[in-house]
C-alpha cells in the first residue's frame, strides 16, 4: 500500500511540474577556483552543460565536437560549459588535459556529483541543454559518431528560442 | 535502507502536504526530474569450479522533486536478484534538502567527499557492488566575503550511520556511525587551507564475533596555484581503538596515516601532473594482513589511487588492487598536443608496499619483523610487491571524419609470498591497443578497436606465457543505433572459464536523446574489475543482457 501511495504522489506531482530555472541553477568552481553560476552564463544565451570525466572516451570525442560548435556559434550567444565529475583519483588530470587541447570554454568541478545527480545523470557523457528562457530544451545521454550534425541543428533551434 | 520505514512514511507525508501547498500557492515552483535503469540478464556464469545458471533483474528509479528551495529525492530499487552485491526490494534512498543562499541542509541519505578523500570519500559503484552511502544529515555553508569577495570559505558538518556490505562476502556487514566536519578557506586567490575531523564508532564482524571500535581521523590540506602551476598537499592521521573481545583480548590504539600530493604544470598545448601517495593506515606484518582487520582503513576512506585508469578491455584486464593500508607510490602523466590534430599522452607509475619482512623466530614458529628503511619512495624489488606501468598513446585526427589512436603499455604486478617466494603471483603484460574510426555521409560511423596482449603469469602450472587478442567492430547511424560485435581469442590453457574464445553481439538503440535500450548476447571473459582502486573478480558470463536507461527532465 505504501508503495502505491508513494508512486501516486510522484505521478500526481508530475502533472503540474514546470521548468523553473532557480531549481537547477548551480554554483561551481572553475579551473582557476572562480565561482561560476549557471544563471550568469544563461544571461549570454542558451547553455549546453556537458558532464564528462577524463577517463570517459566518448565524453572527450563529444567535447571536441562541442568545442568546434562553440567556436562556430559563440558569437550568436551559444554558451558551452564542461562540468567534470572526475573524483579524487583523476581530478589532478583535468586541467592538464584541457590545457593540452587548448580548449577555452569554461570547465567546472562537480567532484561530489551533486549537480550531475540533480539532473538525473547516470553515466557520462550526459548533457543538459538550457535555452535562453532558462528551460531545459534537451537532455542527452551518450554520444555516437555523427552526432555533430544533430547537435549543430539543435543549437540553431535553441538559439532561435526567446531571441529578441 | 538502514532506518525504519516510519521515518520514510513521515517524510512522504510531509512531502505530500508540501505538494498540496504547491497547488494552493501558484508562485511556488515545482519540478520533477527522474531517471530509470532496468537491467536484466540470463545465462551461465563460469566459476573456477563449475558452470552455474545466472539470472539477475535490477530496477532502479531515481526521482527528485524540487519545490522552491526544497529538493526531495527517492530511489526505488527492486533487485530479484542483483547482479553483484546485496539485493534490495523497496526504497533504498530518500532525502530532503533545503538550499537557501549560502546554506544547504540535507536530511536522509547522502554521499560526501572531504578534500582528497583521506578522511571521507563515500560513493557508490554498482559494477562492483560497492556502496558507502550514509543515512543522517549534513549542513554545508559556502560564502565569499572581504574586498570583492576575495576570501572564500566552505564548511561542512555531517553525521549519520552506514551499514557497509563487504563486496567479497555479502553476508558480512560492517556498521558505522560517524560525526565529521570539514572546512577550507582561501584568503587570496592563489592558495587555500583546509582541514577535516572525523569520529566514528564501528561494529566489525569476524565470523560470529563482533569487534567494537572507535576511530578518529584528523586531516589538513593546502593547495596553491600560480602561473600554470597547481599544488595540492593533504595529510591525515588516524587512531583506532578496539574493545577487548575473544579475538582481541586487549585494547589497542594503533595509529596510521596517509599523505597525498599532486603537482601539475600547464600551458597551451601541454600539461603534466605528478602524483605522490603514501598510505600507511595499517602497516602490519604479512601474517596479520586481513580484509576484516578492525584497524584497517575504513570503507568510507578512499584516497586517490595514483595509477592510470583505462577504458579499453585488455588494458584493464590485470589491474592493480590499491592497498590503502600499506602503499607508497608516484605517477607522472603528460599530455602534449604539438598540432591540433595530434595529441600525445605518456604515463608512468610505480607503487609498492613500504617494507620487506623476515622471520625472526629461530624455532618452527614464525615471527615476522620488518626490515626498516626510508620508505618515502616505492621499491621495484619483488619483496615489496611492486606494481609499475609505462603507457604511451598517440591520437591523430587525419581529418574531421577519420581518427586513429594507437597505444603501447607495459605493466608488471607482483604479489609477493613471504612464506614461499617461488609461489609469488607475478603478472607481466605488454599490450597494444589500436582504434580507428571513420564517419561518412555525416551520420554513419564505423569504428574498429583491436587490442593485442602478451602476458606472463607465474601462477600458471603449465605454459606461463600466453597471448590474448580482442577485436570490436561497431557500425552506427546517428542519432539512434549502434550495432557492434566483439571477438576475443587467447591461447591461455588455464583461463578460469576453460574457454579460448568469446564472441558477443550488441545493439544500442536510442529512442530519444536520453532514452536508450541495450541488448547483448554472447560470452564475456570476465576478470578483475576495479573502481577507485577497489577491485573484485567478475566471473565469465555467457548469455543475454538487456539494459534500459531513461532520463526525464
Amino acid at each position: 500500500m505504501k508503495r502505491i501511495v508513494i508512486f501516486a504522489v510522484f505521478v500526481f506531482l508530475l502533472g503540474f511540474t514546470s521548468n523553473s530555472f532557480s531549481q537547477y541553477d548551480f554554483d561551481l568552481n572553475d579551473l582557476e577556483g572562480n565561482s561560476v553560476k549557471l544563471s550568469e552564463l544563461n544571461k549570454t544565451g542558451p547553455v549546453f552543460v556537458q558532464f564528462w570525466a577524463t577517463w570517459c572516451v566518448p565524453c572527450k570525442e563529444e567535447m571536441k565536437v562541442l568545442n568546434e560548435l562553440w567556436g562556430k556559434y559563440k558569437d550568436s550567444g551559444f554558451v558551452f560549459v564542461a562540468v567534470t565529475i572526475d573524483d579524487q583519483k583523476s581530478l589532478s588530470k583535468v586541467k592538464p588535459y584541457i590545457e593540452s587541447k587548448s580548449y577555452k570554454f569554461p570547465v567546472l568541478f562537480d567532484t561530489d556529483k551533486n549537480v550531475f545527480s540533480s539532473f538525473g545523470g547516470q553515466d557520462p557523457p550526459f548533457s543538459v541543454f538550457i535555452d535562453r528562457n532558462g528551460n531545459i530544451f534537451k537532455t542527452y545521454s551518450g554520444y555516437m559518431q555523427g552526432d555533430d550534425a544533430k547537435l549543430d541543428k539543435e543549437i540553431k533551434e535553441a538559439l532561435a528560442i526567446g531571441k529578441k | 535502507m538502514r532506518r525504519n520505514s516510519g521515518a520514510v512514511s513521515l517524510f512522504f507525508v510531509v512531502l505530500f502536504f508540501a505538494s498540496i501547498t504547491a497547488y494552493a500557492q501558484p508562485k511556488l515552483n515545482v519540478r520533477v526530474s527522474a531517471s530509470n535503469l532496468l537491467r536484466y540478464g540470463t545465462g551461465v556464469e563460469n566459476s573456477v569450479t563449475e558452470d552455474v545458471n545466472k539470472k539477475y533483474f535490477e530496477e532502479l528509479l531515481d526521482a527528485r522533486l524540487f519545490v522552491n528551495e526544497f529538493m526531495a529525492g527517492v530511489r526505488y530499487e527492486y533487485d530479484d536478484p542483483i547482479e553483484f552485491g546485496k539485493s534490495v526490494k523497496g526504497i533504498s534512498q530518500r532525502f530532503l534538502e533545503f538550499k537557501k543562499d549560502d546554506f544547504t541542509v540535507r536530511a536522509g541519505n547522502y554521499y560526501e567527499v572531504f578534500a582528497s578523500g583521506l578522511t571521507l570519500n563515500s560513493f557508490e559503484s554498482r559494477p562492483i557492488g560497492w556502496n558507502t552511502m550514509f543515512d543522517g544529515g549534513k549542513i554545508n555553508y559556502k560564502s565569499s566575503f572581504g574586498k570583492k569577495g576575495s576570501v572564500k570559505f566552505n564548511g561542512t558538518i555531517v553525521a549519520g550511520g552506514m551499514d557497509f556490505t563487504d563486496i567479497n562476502d555479502t553476508a558480512r556487514t560492517e556498521t558505522y556511525s560517524i560525526r565529521a566536519a570539514n572546512f577550507s578557506i582561501s584568503p587570496v586567490k592563489y592558495f587555500s587551507l583546509g582541514g577535516s575531523y572525523l569520529y566514528t564508532e564501528g561494529k566489525l564482524p569476524t565470523g560470529t564475533l563482533i569487534t567494537d571500535i572507535t576511530a578518529e581521523i584528523f586531516e589538513g590540506n593546502f593547495s596553491a596555484n600560480y602561473k600554470g602551476f597547481n599544488l595540492l598537499l593533504s595529510y591525515a592521521n588516524k587512531v583506532t581503538i578496539n574493545q577487548p573481545n575473544a579475538i582481541f583480548t586487549q585494547s589497542k590504539a594503533p595509529r596510521g596515516d596517509g599523505a597525498y600530493g599532486s603537482l601539475s604544470y600547464t600551458r597551451e598545448g601541454f600539461g603534466i601532473t605528478l602524483d605522490y601517495k603514501n598510505y600507511r593506515f595499517n602497516v602490519t606484518t604479512p601474517d596479520q594482513r586481513s580484509a576484516t582487520d578492525p584497524f584497517k582503513s575504513l570503507p568510507f576512506q578512499n584516497a586517490p589511487s595514483a595509477i592510470k585508469v583505462y577504458s579499453s578491455t585488455l588494458l584493464s584486464r590485470f589491474p592493480h588492487n590499491v592497498d590503502f593500508n600499506d602503499e607508497v607510490g608516484w605517477q607522472v602523466d603528460v599530455f602534449y598536443s604539438p598540432t591540433p590534430k595530434l595529441t600525445l599522452n605518456a604515463n608512468a607509475s610505480l607503487t609498492s608496499r613500504h617494507y620487506d619482512y623476515f622471520d625472526a623466530d629461530t624455532t618452527i614458529l614464525t615471527r615476522y619483523e620488518r626490515i626498516d628503511r626510508s620508505a618515502f619512495l616505492p621499491s621495484v624489488k619483488n619483496e615489496f610487491s611492486p606494481y609499475w606501468e609505462l603507457y604511451f598513446e598517440a591520437e591523430y585526427y587525419a581529418n574531421k571524419d577519420l581518427k586513429t589512436k594507437l597505444g603501447v603499455s607495459r605493466k608488471t604486478n607482483i604479489l609477493y609470498s613471504i612464506v614461499n617466494p617461488a609461489a609469488s603471483d607475478i603478472i607481466r603484460t605488454f599490450t597494444v591497443p589500436l582504434e580507428v574510426q571513420y564517419t561518412f555521409k555525416k551520420i554513419y560511423g564505423i569504428k574498429v578497436n583491436a587490442e593485442f596482449q602478451q602476458a606472463y603469469n607465474s601462477l600458471r602450472s603449465g605454459e606461463q606465457h600466453f597471448w590474448s587478442q580482442l577485436t570490436t567492430l561497431s557500425v552506427s547511424r546517428s542519432p539512434n543505433i549502434i550495432v557492434s560485435g566483439t571477438a576475443e581469442f587467447t591461447n591461455d590453457e588455464e583461463d578460469p572459464s576453460g574457454k579460448k574464445y568469446w564472441i558477443k553481439g550488441e545493439v544500442v538503440y536510442k529512442f530519444t536523446s536520453a532514452n536508450t535500450v541495450i541488448l547483448s548476447y554472447g560470452s564475456e571473459r570476465g576478470g578483475i574489475q576495479c573502481s577507485s582502486g577497489i577491485c573484485r573478480y567478475v566471473n565469465p558470463f555467457n548469455g543475454f543482457r538487456l539494459t534500459i536507461m531513461n532520463n526525464f527532465n
